[in-house]
Parts: structure tokens; sequence; C-alpha cells
């Protein structure tokens, strides 16, 4: 049996949920919904939160938070064959149960405790690197594109150090962002991106005096650009307002 | 705003500022208030990485170049041609919240020149922090400058508002001092340390009687030692150190090799900062911050130098065969610290995953240990997996590897070399 599901985090437990109760033995895959498949039989699960909430409270209180944390962003890794590594996890997870944080030897669980460090490193990355600019009616707009599906983490980050602006973090290749206004936080679709942004009067003069410190605190003869490349990884440079332009 | 005069201050005063290494961002926990803006991560953040590799975390800038002071080694000094600027505590706040608004900066660290004096220089930091605490209601990181000669009341006030400060000690020893910068003493320099050692330890026996009174200096005082401008050895510095990690609780020593900006009899000719010495004394410095290494074990009085070809853990290993191999399975954490190629992180893994298994060597790869160095100085399962346990040998061969490693800097370092 083939589980498929919508793609998000609770659809995925949701699957997980249904495969648990109809029979372990019977899992071959579990993938997001809109692929075909040639062989094997087809089952269709619709996102219930009520049942992804059950996995969670239960592994939280078994296996304790981190179990919970490791299982989310390894998720959000978006790894090609995460669907039944991660079944796998849940299952070692409620067998283990509070002995499961220090079983590091096992190969698999490693991948997946792998996989949650890439998300945990990228977003931690990111909350350094994103750039707003001001757009004329006062909104903060960021762009990015990531490799880990993280701009739901980063979000409460943002949340807390600029709760009086109205902000957009848009993440370019899944067509989707975070807006916050008054409080209240949003995952909303883009389906195209603005081809024009109208930013503010004063946007090009800071940005202008950004990119002036950032090229003057440099100091000449300690120049290294390897470092700097293994630090800031050149995918980002074109959201990076200080880094577009930039020689090589 | 004037932008056109705001740039030319902006480049001016950070230029001047750049060679102060401190830009770390870490430490604090202040949250955000009400209709505030920002907050401290505790981790601190990097924003971006300067064409020297450096991290730029917060704005750093001196509020003016302008200095009354005339040290050697300083682009600053009073007697040194060059264009001055200074910035007023709105020019600094607005450009603050703006930058942090953006995303560029984690907070701001404000140094200065000695304006005037340093009473006057202390105070108009004072109007800046507050400016940006109590009008812009600003939580972000900011770190501010101890002056050194600064009254105690005024270094006190400051530290209400900021989450670290510094006071740089700049050379190493009294003699190097006298030498270099004969308007400063020891004495005026350490005074403001103390006064905040003093100031941080009353308030954090204070807020454990009541969570609500205000922080002073959260996120704890550094300093900055120059390396290469002095004849001091290595020795001296580690344990200068060491010193004031233990007796004045810093949370930071900043080392920052020597870059000839100045010409001055009393300086030496350095054709390129010895920045491999200054990469050693770093990690000397990790050895005692994290790795439980004291300063004398780390260079003898035999040894006062450097080995720039081998990291000081692995010279520790060396001069000591007698404690290796240590068995990955029943070293203590302790132990397994001293083993080169074991991190804290490493270690700490150990730990936890052999208390579910009996560990395998495949297991160690795994757990993040570097086994190209580990192998010489451990056992797994009572197996040794090093070819030999002679150190010449094993100098030989982890020489080798760091030098075919993958480190850009090599070449940079090769040449730096005396």
């Amino acid at each position: 049996m083939i589980y498929t599901y919508d793609g998000t985090f609770f659809g995925f437990l949701s699957a997980v949920f249904d495969a648990w109760h109809i029979g372990l033995d019977h899992v071959e895959d579990i993938k997001i919904m809109g692929s075909t498949f040639l062989f094997g039989e087809e089952r269709n699960v619709y996102t219930d939160e009520k049942k992804a909430q059950r996995i969670l409270t239960a592994l939280q209180t078994k296996c304790g938070g981190k179990t919970c944390h490791v299982l989310y962003y390894a998720f959000l890794a978006e790894q090609p064959d995460r669907g039944m590594k991660l079944l796998r996890y849940i299952r070692q997870a409620f067998h283990l149960k509070d002995e499961f944080l220090s079983h590091l030897s096992d190969e698999e669980i490693w991948e997946v405790r792998k996989w949650a460090q890439k998300t945990g490193n990228e977003r931690h990355k990111l909350l350094g690197l994103i750039r707003f600019q001001e757009l004329s009616g006062g909104m903060l707009y960021s762009r990015i594109n990531p490799t880990c599906c993280v701009v739901p983490v980063m979000a409460p980050h943002f949340v807390r150090r600029l709760p009086g602006e109205e902000w957009v973090i848009h993440d370019i290749r899944r067509h989707m962002g975070i807006w916050y206004e008054g409080g209240v936080l949003s995952i909303i679709e883009i389906p195209r991106p603005l081809q024009q942004i109208d930013v503010s009067d004063e946007e090009a003069a800071f940005t202008a005096l950004w990119k002036k410190y950032y090229q003057t605190i440099a100091i000449g003869e300690r120049s290294n650009e390897g470092l700097r490349r293994r630090f800031m990884p050149k995918k980002y440079w074109p959201y990076i307002v200080e880094m577009r332009n930039e020689k090589k | 705003m004037d932008w056109d005069s705001m740039q030319r201050k902006l480049t001016i005063l950070s230029d001047a500022a750049k060679y102060d290494v401190s830009c770390s961002s870490s430490g604090s926990r202040r949250a955000n208030t009400k209709n505030g803006i920002g907050n401290a991560a505790c981790s601190g953040i990097c924003h971006t990485w300067s064409a020297d590799g450096r991290c730029v975390s917060l704005l750093k800038i001196l509020m003016t170049n302008n200095c009354i002071y005339d040290c050697a080694y300083c682009i600053n000094r009073c007697t040194h041609e060059t264009d001055r600027a200074i910035l007023t505590p709105d020019e600094i706040a607005d450009l603050t919240v703006e930058f942090y608004r953006r995303n560029y900066i984690e907070g701001l660290f404000l140094s200065s020149g000695v304006y005037h004096s340093p009473d006057y220089t202390t105070e108009l930091l004072i109007r800046t922090a507050r400016k940006l605490r109590e009008e812009k209601r600003f939580n972000g990181y900011i770190h501010m400058k101890g002056i050194p000669g600064a009254d105690r009341s005024l270094i006190r006030e400051l530290g209400g508002y900021v989450d670290r400060m510094s006071v740089n000690i700049e050379l190493p020893s009294a003699a190097s001092l006298k030498a270099l910068a004969p308007q400063k003493t020891k004495q005026s320099i350490l005074l403001p340390m103390n006064e905040l050692k003093n100031g941080i330890a009353e308030r954090q026996e204070e807020r454990r009687r009541s969570k609500n009174m205000p922080s002073f200096v959260p996120a704890g005082q550094t300093t900055q030692l120059i390396i290469g401008a002095t004849p001091d050895s290595d020795r001296t510095i580690l344990r200068l150190g060491e010193a004031l990690y233990r007796k004045v609780n810093l949370k930071r020593v900043y080392y920052s090799a020597y870059v000839p900006a100045m010409q001055d009899a009393n300086l030496p000719a350095v054709v390129k900062p010895p920045l491999l010495r200054e990469h050693r004394l770093y990690q000397a410095d990790w050895l005692l911050r994290f790795y439980q290494f004291s300063a004398d074990e780390i260079l003898t009085e035999k040894t006062p130098d450097f080995d720039l070809q081998l990291d000081p853990k692995a010279c520790w290993a060396l001069r000591h065969p007698e404690v290796f191999p240590v068995e990955i399975n029943r070293a203590s954490y302790h132990m397994l610290l001293r083993v080169p190629g074991i991190g804290v992180t490493s270690a700490q893994r150990i730990c936890a995953a052999r208390r579910a298994a009996w560990l395998s060597y495949d297991t160690l790869r795994r757990l993040g240990i570097v086994l190209k160095r580990a192998k010489y100085f451990i056992t797994c399962r009572g197996k040794f997996y090093g070819e030999s346990s002679c150190p010449d040998f094993i100098r030989q061969r982890l020489i080798l590897r760091e030098r075919s490693g993958s480190y850009e800097e090599m070449d940079l370092f090769s040449t730096a070399r005396p």
C-alpha cells in the first residue's frame, strides 16, 4: 500500500496515523499526492489535525520534546526518501521511549538527525542573511530561496523582533510566504513573483549606506575570499543586497 | 537626513573602527518590550561576512575618531593626519534602528576616540544608549566601549543600558604599554574592568532575589590584545588571557594580529599580519574555556611560543605519550576532551551514546569524531587503529594532514610565516 498526503507536516502525520492503524507491514511508501505509481495500491489520506496531534502528543510524552523537534525539522529538509525513513524514526522512538535520545549508533536514525541539523543550520544562517526592503506603503519585504523549507520556522523569530511592523518573507521557489500584520501571522501563497517592487523613498539611500559600510569594514591586508564563501555560500548572494554586483 | 555627509562620516568612522575584532552579539537574552523593536538572540546571529571572512553582526563604528591620545599603533592617534568626523547621538540612533529593521544588523557596537576627556566621551555614549533604549524603544544588542580613565559612576550608568561592554587592554605587558601608549597606564585600564566586574556580580546577586531588577551588562565584558606589535611571548599573552578569565570573569578575550597601519620608531617593521599566530592563540583560548586546559599545560617555560606547524592540542598530546591511547568506551569526559580530533560536541555524544551501546569504530565516525587525527590516540573495543604510537611518527602524519587539508588560509599563512 502506498499512502499519499498533501505535502504538509500534519498531512504526513495523518498518513502515518492511518498506516499505523491499518497495519505497518503493508506500508510500501508514504508520498506526496500527485505522483503517479505504476505498481501498488494507492490510498489518499486527508489531513486531519486531530490525528497529527495525537501522534505528536504521544511522541512528546513518551520520548521528549526534542524528538518531535527533530522529526519536524527533518521533515522540512525535504529529502526525496523522507516518507519511509521518518516512519521508521517514529517507530523506533515509540519502541525505545525515553532511551531513544541517547540511541545514537543506529545509522538510519542518525541520518534523520542529520536532516534536522541541515534545516536548523540553514534556518539559523538565514535569520541573519535575509534582507528586508521597505516598500512605499511601509511594509518590509524579503525574498529568499532556501534549500530546506525554513520560512515557517523562521517566522517566530521575526514576530518577537518586529512586532510593530508589517512584513513578508517570500520563498520564491515554493511560491509561499509568511505575512505578518497587527499581531497576526499567516502563511500565504504567492503564485507569481512581483516583477516590479515599489520601494520607499529612503530605501535606496539606506541600501547605499549599508553597502558603503560593508565595503569599508573589510581589512584589505586580511582578505580571504575562501573563508567568506564558506560562511556565506554563493547560492544566497542574489538575495543579499550588499552582495549583488559583487565581483566573481 | 543629509545623505552625502552621512555617507562620508560613516565611511570615516567605520574605517577607523574596523581593527577592533569583537563583533559577537551573543550572551544576552534581552526580550522585546511593549511597542518596542528588537530583542537579543542568546546564541548571537551573524548577518554578513566581509571580504576578509570576518563576520559582521553589529554596526561597528566610532562615535568620533577625534582623540586626545597618541598611541603609536593606532590609526586615530592625534598626531596622525587623517579625515576626522563625529556622529551625534541622534544620527547613530536613527541609523541603528533603520539598519536593524532591514535585518542588516543585530545591533550597535559603539566605540570612540577620546574626545575632550574620558568623562565627556562616556557622557556622549550614555546619551546615545539612552536615546536608543528609551526614545526608540530599541531592545537589540548594544555593545559599548568603556573608556579608560572615565569616572566610575559614569561606567555604572552606561552599563545599565547596554548588553556588553569592553575595555581594550591592547598591549599585553606594562613595558609594552609604556613604549607604545605612554598616556595610558595599566591602572587606568584595569579600573573600569574591575568596576564592571563588581557591577555585574552585584546585580546578579540582586536579581537572584528579585527578577524585576533591570539588567547590568548581561552579556558580560570582553577585551582585546594586539599580537605581534610588541616582543611579548605567546606564553605571556595566554597567561594574561587566563588570568582575565579567572580573576575578572571576562566573557571573551579577542586577539588581533597587528596590521601595520602606522609607522613609528617603536613599532616592529612587520610586512604581513601574523595571522597564523593569532589563529593558534584562538585555538589555545578555546582549550582554556571549553576543554579544561590551563595555560601552563599548553605553553611551558621551555616552549613559550606556539608550534606554527601543529595546533596546541595536538602538541600537548604529543608531549604526553604516557596518557595515550585512551579507550573510547571507558575514558572520562575530561580525558575525551584531551584527544585531538574530539571536540566538546563529539565528547558529549560519545558519553551519551555509550550509555546505550558498546561503541564500534564505525559509529565513532558517524558521531563526528575526526578519526584521521584521533586514531593515533584512542583504542576502540581494545583495538588500536593508528599504525604507530611513536610521537615523531604521529607528528609527521598530523603535519601532513594539516598541509594537505582543504584549508585555503594555509597559503596565506605559509607566506606570513617568519
